[in-house]
Formats: C-alpha cells, structure tokens, sequence
C-alpha cells in the first residue's frame, strides 16, 4: 500500500466539501478542505498536498486566480477546477492558468473517483518517470 | 289763152326746158290781139315746187312769121292774099293741133292717173275687205275675251273666297297665337296686335293709333325706337333678348312690314317668350361650364374620343402628363399619338375588343415604357357615351406609376420595419436571454452546487447500504428509491443545463465527429429505464461530420430522452443513422404516446411542454443547435402510435471533397 495521497478541497459550500471529503475518504485519501482562496493558500504552504479541488468561484477569489497564485510557487500539486457553471471561457481560462483537469458539477461520484484516480496515478508515473 | 298757157306750163314742167308759144290770139279790149308766152322754168334752192317764169310779149309783125312759114311751104308763097288767111288760119291749126296734142297728153296723163286711183281703190277694197275679216276675228277674240273674262271673275270670287277664309285663318292665328304681335305703321303708330300683346305686353285696345314711344309697356327697350327706324329704313330684321319687370325673358324680333307690291309699310314687332328656353339654356351652359370646370380641373388626363378612336378632345392634364400639343392630338388618332406611342397592344385590346361588348371599363392597368416620358403605369377607365345623334368614348387615364412607385418604396420601407422589427426583437430576444441567460448562470450554479451533495448523497448512501445489516429485499427498495432520486437530480440537472445552454452564446469549435459514435456516448451516459429498448442503425459510409460534439452531444441527449419519457411503460427507440446526396439524417423513433395534433406548432418553442415534468427548452434548445450547424428539424408522430424525430445535417464541401 503505497503512502496516502492528499487531497486539498477547496469551496465555499459545507455540504459540497462534506460529501467530497466522505466520498475521497471511502476511496482511502487523506482530504482537508478549505471555504476561501487564502484558507486555500495558507494549508498549501503549510502542508503538502497532492491535489487540490477547485471551485471556480470562491468568496475572496476567482478560482483561476488561485491556480495562478500557486503556479507562481514552487509548490507542486494537481489542480482540478471543479464549476457549477461550466462555460467554454471558463475551461479554456482554467486550462490556460494551468489547471490539470475542468468538472462540471454535479459529477457523478464515480465520475470524480476515476479521474482523481488517474490524474494521481499519471502524476505518480511522471514523478518516477523523473 | 288759158288753155294754151296751161298746155305751155304743162309741157315746160314735163321737158324742164323753156318753151316759146306765140301769136297766141287774145281779146283784148274787145280787140282780137295776138301775143307770144314763152315759159322759162326755174328752180329755187329752198322751195322743192318748181317756179316758172311766164313772159307775155305783143307779136310784132306778122310777116316774119309768113316768111319763115313760105320758107317752109313754098305752095304757100305763091298764093296771094288769101294766102295769107290761110296761112293765119294754117297757123291756128297749127296751134290746135299742139293744143290737141297737149290735151290728149293731158287725158292720157289723166287716164294714166286715174287707172292707178283705180288700182288704188282695189287695193284699198282689198284692204278693206281684209279689215273686215281682221274685224270679224276681233270680234270673235273680244267673245272668247268675254268668255275668259267671266272664267276669271268666277276665279276671283273663288279667290275671293279663298282669301276670306286665309284672312280668317290669319285672323285666327294672330289672335291664337302665344307670341306677341305689333304692327306698327309708317310713323310708328300701332296699327294692330294680337291678344298675346294684350296678354305679355299690357296692350289695351285705346292704344291702337299711338305711337309706340308713348305707350309703355312691361319691357323697357331704350332704343326700341332708332331700331324700328333702321329696320324700315335698312329692310333689315333686328333681333334683340330682352327682359320684362317679372324678369321674364323675350326674343324680340323686329321685321319690316312688307306689302305684296315690296312696299314699307312699317315694322312688324314680335316677342316670343323665352324664359323657359333662357332658363333651360343657362342651365346647359352651367352644366356645361360645370362639366368643362371639371375637365379642365380634373387632374386625371382624359381624352374624348369619337367611335373611330379619334381624339375629340383632351384637357390640359393630358398634354402636360404626356407632353403633346393640342395641334397634333385633336382629330388624329389614338393610335398615332406623339409619333405613334399610343399604339400599345393592351390599349388596343381595350378599345377595339373588350369596349365594344361594355359600355365602362374599369381600371384597366397598361404598363407601358413610352420613348419620350419613360415608363408610365395607368389605370384606364373608359366608358362609353350615348347621345342624341353620336356617340362618344371618354377615356380617363390614371396615372399611377408615382403611386406604384410609392406603393413599392412603401412596401419596401414595410419590409425593412419588418425586417427592423424582427432584428430589434431579436436582440430584445437575446438581451432578455442573455439576461435570463446570467441569471441561468446564477441560479445553475445556485443549483447545482445543492445537486452535487445530492448526487454525492446518495453514493455514499448506496456504498453505506451495502454493508448494512438489511435483507436484500430491504435494500432493493431502498436502491429503487435512490435511483428515482438519482433519476430527477438528472433532470433538474438537465433543467439547469438546458436554461443555460439556450441562453448563452454559443461557441462552436468544429471537429470531425463520427455520429455513430456520439450517439453510443450519449446513450452510455443517459439513464434509461429498462423497459425501453434501444437499438442503434447507422449506414457504412456515413462520413465524419464538421460540428461542435458537446452541441450536438446535447441535442441527441435531448431526443433521446424525450423519447425515453415518451414511453413510461416501454417500448422501442429505433436510432437511425443515413445518408442521402450531401445531407446525413438522424432520426429518432420512439413508439411512445405521440404528439396531439393541437400541440404540434408549438412543440419547438420554449417554455412549452407536454410533460408534467419538464422545463420546455430541451427541443427548443435542439432546434437552436441544429440551426446554428445548418441543420433542420422536422417531426412526425400520432397520438398513441409514437412519435419520429429527425435531424438532418448538411455535409460540407470539404467533407464531399474528402469523400470523393
């Protein structure tokens, strides 16, 4: 069993990070979530995490905005944008600022599961790749 | 010696020559004396009768006379004395017998004069008796005269009678007759009217024998008196129209009155009444000064043509519309108008065919280019006039190609509004749904964050239900509701996309898609409850197809969901994939509850639905994606049979090309 990955979810609606966290947990991840862009920000520095959900839109910030603030860092992790509003800008803007994968809600837990799973897993790939 | 002179006389008058009678004895004084005439006849110029002179001499001696008569007769000279008696009485024989001689001459002459009296009393006999016959011949003329006489005086009885009963004619008629008559003598007095003058003019009998200047009567003809005169004067007849105190007008005529013999014996005054005639006249020409008012007026060109199609006349808007002159129009015919450009066909048909069977014909529509003023449109309106002793063609012509004209910049400004209208409601439209539009975002977004727990919700439900302790029997149910949940988060989920999808932009990046393959993508993701059967037939060479996938990914997701409810207690959806010249076919056929008749014109409009549950923009949202590929739409269905939907999408050249 390899060591547990580390999943940062990042939205500004409880029941959305609650059911994320319930659903990645059943998978065997280690979830923390965060309601805002700086909450977001800080638990990245402070701790490291393989990933991090998204929301597009968040209190304090536009979700690319984030994206942008963490590519600035050496700070590596999978960034998946996650949007109740899907939209062609949207995923080109998300794509462009680097984002690793575009959901549109609602997903399918399952849906969620596999490409957490395989962005992960290409991420684990590549790493031994280097 | 008288008898001797006379003989003398005779003889000179006869021989015109003198003559010598001598020893001519005498008486004188008792004694017997012998004397010689001798006669010398002489004319005078002036006096035709020839003169004589007659000279008387004594005879001398008488022996000369015996000498000379010895020398003659010498018997003699030897007588003696009585010898000379002899001689003397020899010389008397002598004398006698010329006397005698003269005498017989004389009765000759005498007789000769009498035997022509004789002959002229013969012929005056005769001429007598042819007198007499002349006489006799007069006396049977003067009887036939007589006869002729008497047949003449009978005709003049007849005539006589003839002419009372003209005279009582006469008589009648100038008393019956409604005009007034005045006859008026040499000096203008009035020798007889008629009871009509009584009547109009005021004429009483007293007036008879006053002059008509003293007698006034009800019309005021100032010069009444110097007109008479000119017509006595001149043997002219004057006419004048004059009007009496009730305003009643007169033709008054003034004649000479003539006798048998051309004799002026006066004026002969007539007045007939003439208001009613004025009056109908005035009448005419206000109805014709009206009528030309009109004409002239009219703005419409007109023409009067006679039966012929000649021009009688045409008014002032027809030269100036059509630019022709009055010289070159009048007279000629319609045909030949402005060098011939009358002579349109359509023109011809009206007047040579169908005016003949009607009596009016209206607006009757020429379009014609005319060479000098362009092309005209007119409305022709003719009809035709029926008078006393011709008949006229009036022909009106309006022009309407300025109307057209507006009428076609009118419908074309129309079209532009429309078009105006149309494009002004479409961005009313598509302000209003970019509105709903970022409202859709809104509320999506609002929603679909909710719809995640749930979707989440209920996984975990699942996952957690399959360690619980429950019979399976428990859990199915349990499963069966969940997916029910599951079943309608899709729905609102669709609902959100849909709203969002018809209201945003759309952003179309095409890709070569294969169709057949999209439809198995759409079908592995869409709920489908099992007793729905799906089968999916696509032909071999259906090529890839130029289109944005998600669009068209949600378009069959649409109608394959629509046919899916459509069918709550099963049945079939027969997906089917063809190709047919430059042009692919999709069509969906479900054998679900079709689409009542009353509903099928509305079905592609938004916010309609059939469905209890339903948001009414999945196939309007199909019909905006299939437009924007240039694709169409079309449906047929009946009510408990089912319901075929297909999409037909074009194939570009450059697919075609890759084709071929």
């Amino acid at each position: 069993m390899s060591v547990k990955k580390k999943i940062l979810i990042i939205d500004d609606d409880k029941s959305i990070l609650e059911i994320f966290e319930l659903i990645l947990q059943r998978e065997g991840y280690i979830t923390d979530k965060a309601e805002t862009g700086q909450e977001a920000l800080t638990k990245i520095k402070n701790e490291s995490f393989d990933m991090a959900l998204i929301d597009v839109k968040l209190p304090d910030m536009e979700g690319t905005d984030l994206l942008n603030i963490i590519n600035k860092s050496d700070l590596k992790i999978i960034k998946i944008m996650v949007t109740g509003y899907p939209s062609e800008e949207s995923h080109t803007k998300a794509i462009k600022s680097g984002a690793d994968g575009y959901l549109v809600k609602p997903l399918d837990p399952r849906e969620l599961i596999r490409i957490v799973s395989e962005k992960l897993q290409q991420d684990h790939n590549s790493r031994i790749l280097v | 010696m008288k008898l001797s002179l006379q003989t003398a006389i005779y003889r000179v008058r006869k021989e015109k020559k003198p003559i010598r009678e001598e020893r001519i004895r005498i008486e004188f004084d008792g004694q017997p004396k012998d004397i010689n005439i001798e006669v010398v006849p002489m004319e005078i110029p002036q006096y035709e009768e020839p003169f004589f002179i007659v000279l008387f001499e004594e005879a001398a001696a008488i022996q000369p006379q015996i000498q000379k008569i010895g020398e003659s007769n010498a018997e003699l000279k030897t007588a003696d004395g009585s010898d000379i008696q002899i001689m003397a009485l020899m010389q008397e024989l002598e004398s006698n017998k010329r006397e005698m001689q003269t005498l017989i001459e004389k009765y000759e002459a005498a007789n000769e004069e009498f035997r022509a009296a004789m002959e002229e009393a013969q012929s005056s006999n005769e001429e007598l008796m042819s007198t007499n016959e002349e006489l006799e011949t007069s006396k049977e003329e003067l009887q036939s005269t007589n006869e002729e006489m008497q047949t003449l005086n009978e005709e003049l009885k007849n005539r006589n009678q003839e002419i009372t009963k003209i005279y009582n004619d006469l008589n009648n008629l100038f008393n019956s007759i409604e005009m007034s008559v005045i006859i008026l003598d040499e000096e203008l007095k009035i020798r007889n009217f008629n009871p009509g003058a009584t009547k109009s003019l005021n004429l009483i009998p007293s007036d008879l024998g006053r002059p008509i200047q003293d007698v006034r009567f009800r019309i005021d003809i100032p010069d009444l008196e110097s007109m008479i005169f000119d017509v006595i004067n001149n043997l002219s007849t004057k006419e004048k129209e004059v009007q009496d105190e009730n305003k009643n007008w007169y033709k008054m005529q003034i004649r000479p009155y003539l006798t048998i013999d051309k004799k002026v014996e006066g004026a002969l005054l007539s007045f007939v009444d003439i208001t009613e005639i004025v009056r109908i006249n005035n009448e005419v020409k206000k109805a014709r000064d009206y009528a030309q008012a009109i004409v002239y007026t009219i703005q419409e060109p007109l023409l009067v043509l006679d039966l012929n199609l000649r021009v009688i006349s045409a008014n002032h808007s027809f030269y100036e519309k059509f630019r022709v002159e009055q010289v070159e129009t009048e007279n000629r015919l319609i045909y030949e108008l402005g060098e011939n450009q009358w002579d349109i066909p359509e023109l011809r048909e009206l007047l040579n065919e169908i005016l003949p069977k009607q009596t009016i014909i209206g607006d009757y529509m020429v379009d014609h280019v005319f060479p000098k003023i362009g092309r005209k449109v007119m409305l022709l309106n003719a009809k035709k006039l029926a008078l006393e002793d011709t008949s006229l063609i009036l022909l009106a012509i309006d022009d309407i190609t300025e109307r057209i004209q507006m009428a076609q910049l009118e419908d074309t400004v129309r079209e532009k509004s429309e078009e105006l209208k149309t494009v002004q409601q479409r961005l009313i439209q598509s302000e209003r749904l970019a509105a709903v539009g970022q409202t859709a975002g809104m509320v999506g977004h609002d929603i679909r964050n909710p719809l995640q727990t749930i979707v989440g919700a209920l996984y975990l439900t699942k996952e957690e239900l399959k360690s619980m302790p429950y019979k399976e029997e428990d859990k199915e149910k349990i499963l069966k509701r969940i997916a029910t949940i599951e079943e309608q988060s899709q729905y609102i989920n669709k609902i959100v996309s849909d709203l969002q999808d018809y209201t945003k932009p759309l952003k179309m990046e095409l890709k070569e898609t294969d169709l057949h393959q999209l439809i198995n993508d759409v079908l592995s993701t869409v709920t489908i409850s099992k007793e729905v059967k799906v089968s999916v037939a696509a032909e071999e060479d259906i090529p890839k197809l130029k289109v944005e996938p998600s669009l068209i990914k949600r378009v069959f997701t649409n109608l394959i969901l629509n046919a899916a409810q459509a069918m709550p207690s099963g049945g079939q959806l027969n997906i089917n994939v063809s190709r047919k010249n430059n042009e692919v076919f999709i069509s969906f056929k479900d054998t679900g509850i079709g689409i009542p008749e009353e509903n099928k014109p509305k079905i592609f409009q938004p916010l309609f639905t059939t469905k209890a549950k339903g948001q009414g923009l999945g196939l309007a949202v199909v019909k905006r994606l299939i437009e924007a590929h240039n694709g169409e739409i079309s449906f047929k269905s009946m009510v408990g049979k089912g319901s075929t939907f297909t999409v037909k999408l074009p194939l570009t050249s450059e697919e075609e090309e890759d084709r071929t």
